[in-house]
């Protein structure tokens, strides 16, 4: 581990998988639990585009991604609430927009742009210092959000219904929410990539999931076990010299299956129970 | 402690409510039925100011127009739990707490005294020894008195309970209604509640509204169970009768 972390860009990296594990996977547990682990794929879309558009105009690539994403989460909350469409349907046409965007504009720049094909895949182990003091400035102040609004985020999350009748400004914050998830997808984009990035917002929260009964011990765990995965994933890649976002994402794979074998919680709440209401079978 | 006077209220070019007026006064059980989309829950949302009134006068504990949401805090709503999600991350003890929430305010957080309020409404419901359980896998006349225990934080002085005993199997309403009718005659808990069963609460309730958009009868249940009013009301054949000094209500072809 010593030799490991002699290498400044290996230190930058790990401090990057870090910020970025732990984010995204504490962002992931409003993702999972609000159904929505595909709201990451469309932001992630949405960001790529404005990847791509800030680097066929000529303006910094992450203020592209970071405006073209909270669009997104933006559109997204819009149209879920509208309850027009429900929100499957809502983040599927979101995703297919960002990409036929993202596609447009690639077609637009003249020749290959690798630095384009980094976003999309991320490089933890290019990550420069001030791409890093990003990913920390930003991840703090989302984090630091999710403290402050901890118990009005869980209310509308648990129930927006009561929450709205306790004054709640229940839209705002569900919006809000979806922008903190979009600045994780942003600040991670660089380093991580779309892909993983994707895999942090969902593969961490799925598992803690299996093993919380609350809401603050589930954001907690899912946190550390990104952040674990994200280490150990980065120290595999180094010394077995594999691509770093595979081993990551197949460490949190295999700790998924492995997770989802030892946990009893899929006996004690039976998905086809879902939703209040629904489950009048299950009276006891 | 409520008065609806030619009250019509909804949401944009909907109106719900239609010249609604009835009045309930403090310590009342009073209990609204009628059939699905009857307006009964834009009802009790428009006493809780969540509703827009456009025309009329609603008056609740003294807030009147756009006051009323004022009110809110000395009110415990349960409202109908479709929006739940079962599989939530929370414990029963964490619902419950949750009650505590609109009235600490933005960003401050539960301290002792909401906890050991929450742990004290739970042993109220009959519940203490749930308090670290999962709220999904509690059954659902449980999860019916912890949501029940939620509404009681803060002490309200109005409880208002939309269909709570709605997929509830007989004897988990029966307790239910057992624990809600204890709330309002021994600690003087004012109850509006509206449901599809009357005879849940015939003999518990002080009042019993009919509503169809508009109220069709509103009274005391001796003067308002009438088989031909009700029968209007749901369209359908409807008869009340005693059985033990008690008036009963059956829908259908009761001669089947």
């Amino acid at each position: 581990m010593l030799d490991f972390l002699q290498y400044g860009f290996l230190q930058r990296a790990l401090a990057s998988a870090v910020v970025i594990g732990f984010t995204c996977s504490v962002m992931g547990v409003f993702v999972v639990i609000q159904g929505l682990s595909f709201v990451g794929a469309g932001i992630a879309h949405g960001a790529f585009a404005g990847v791509a558009l800030g680097l066929l105009l000529g303006f910094d690539p992450l203020i592209g991604a970071a405006v073209a994403a909270v669009l997104m989460a933006l559109f997204i909350g819009y149209t879920k609430r509208q309850g027009k469409l429900n929100a499957d349907a809502s983040i599927g046409i979101s995703f297919s927009f960002a990409l036929a965007l993202a596609v447009l504009f690639i077609g637009l720049m003249p020749g290959f742009n690798a630095d384009l094909m980094s976003y999309l895949f991320g490089n933890l182990l290019a990550v420069d210092t001030s791409e890093l003091w990003f990913s920390l400035g930003l991840g703090g102040i989302v984090l630091a959000v999710i403290a402050l609004f901890f118990k009005e985020f869980q209310f509308i999350t648990f129930d927006p219904v009561l929450a709205e009748a306790s004054g709640l400004p229940v839209h705002l914050l569900f919006d809000g929410l979806l922008v903190l998830v979009s600045l994780a997808i942003v600040l991670s984009l660089r380093a991580a990539g779309e892909l993983l990035v994707m895999a942090f917002l969902v593969i961490p929260a799925a598992i803690a999931w299996q093993w919380s009964t609350s809401l603050a011990p589930m954001i907690i765990l899912s946190g550390l076990i990104g952040t674990v995965s994200a280490v150990v994933g980065l120290v595999i890649s180094f010394y077995f010299d594999v691509p770093t976002g595979s081993s990551i994402v197949l460490l949190l794979v295999a700790l998924f299956f492995v997770s989802s074998l030892l946990s009893t919680r899929s006996w004690r709440v039976p998905i086809r129970r879902g939703r209040e209401g629904e489950g009048k079978s299950e009276e006891q | 402690m409520i008065e609806f006077r030619g009250v019509w209220a909804g949401y944009g070019r909907t109106t719900v409510l239609t010249d609604v007026s009835f009045a309930v006064k403090e310590g009342e059980f009073t209990v609204f039925i009628g059939p699905n989309g009857s307006g009964k829950s834009t009802l009790l949302k428009t006493v809780l100011g969540l509703v827009p009134v456009l025309k009329g006068e609603v008056r609740v504990m003294g807030y009147t127009g756009h006051q009323v949401v004022k009110a809110r805090e000395l009110i415990g709503y349960l409202p109908q739990n479709s929006s739940m999600d079962l599989k939530y991350p929370a414990t029963a003890f964490d619902v419950v707490l949750m009650g505590s929430y609109s009235r600490l305010g933005l960003l401050a957080r539960p301290g002792r005294t909401e906890k050991a309020e929450a742990l004290r409404r739970l042993e109220e419901v009959g519940l203490a020894q749930f308090a670290s359980m999962p709220f999904g896998i509690l059954s659902g006349g449980q999860r019916q008195r912890v949501l029940l225990a939620r509404a009681l934080m803060g002490d309200p002085k109005l409880l208002l309970l939309d269909e709570p005993t709605t997929a509830l199997d007989v004897s988990a309403q029966s307790e239910l209604i057992e624990l809600i009718t204890a709330l309002n005659r021994d600690k003087g808990l004012t109850v509006v509640m509206v449901t599809h069963d009357v005879n849940l609460v015939v003999g518990r309730a002080d009042k019993i509204g009919y509503l169809k958009k508009s109220l069709q009868a509103y009274g005391p249940p001796e003067k308002v169970l009438d088989s031909q009013l009700l029968s209007k009301v749901y369209e359908t054949q409807v008869l009340v009768f005693e059985h033990d000094g008690e008036k009963r209500v059956v829908v259908g072809d009761h001669h089947a």
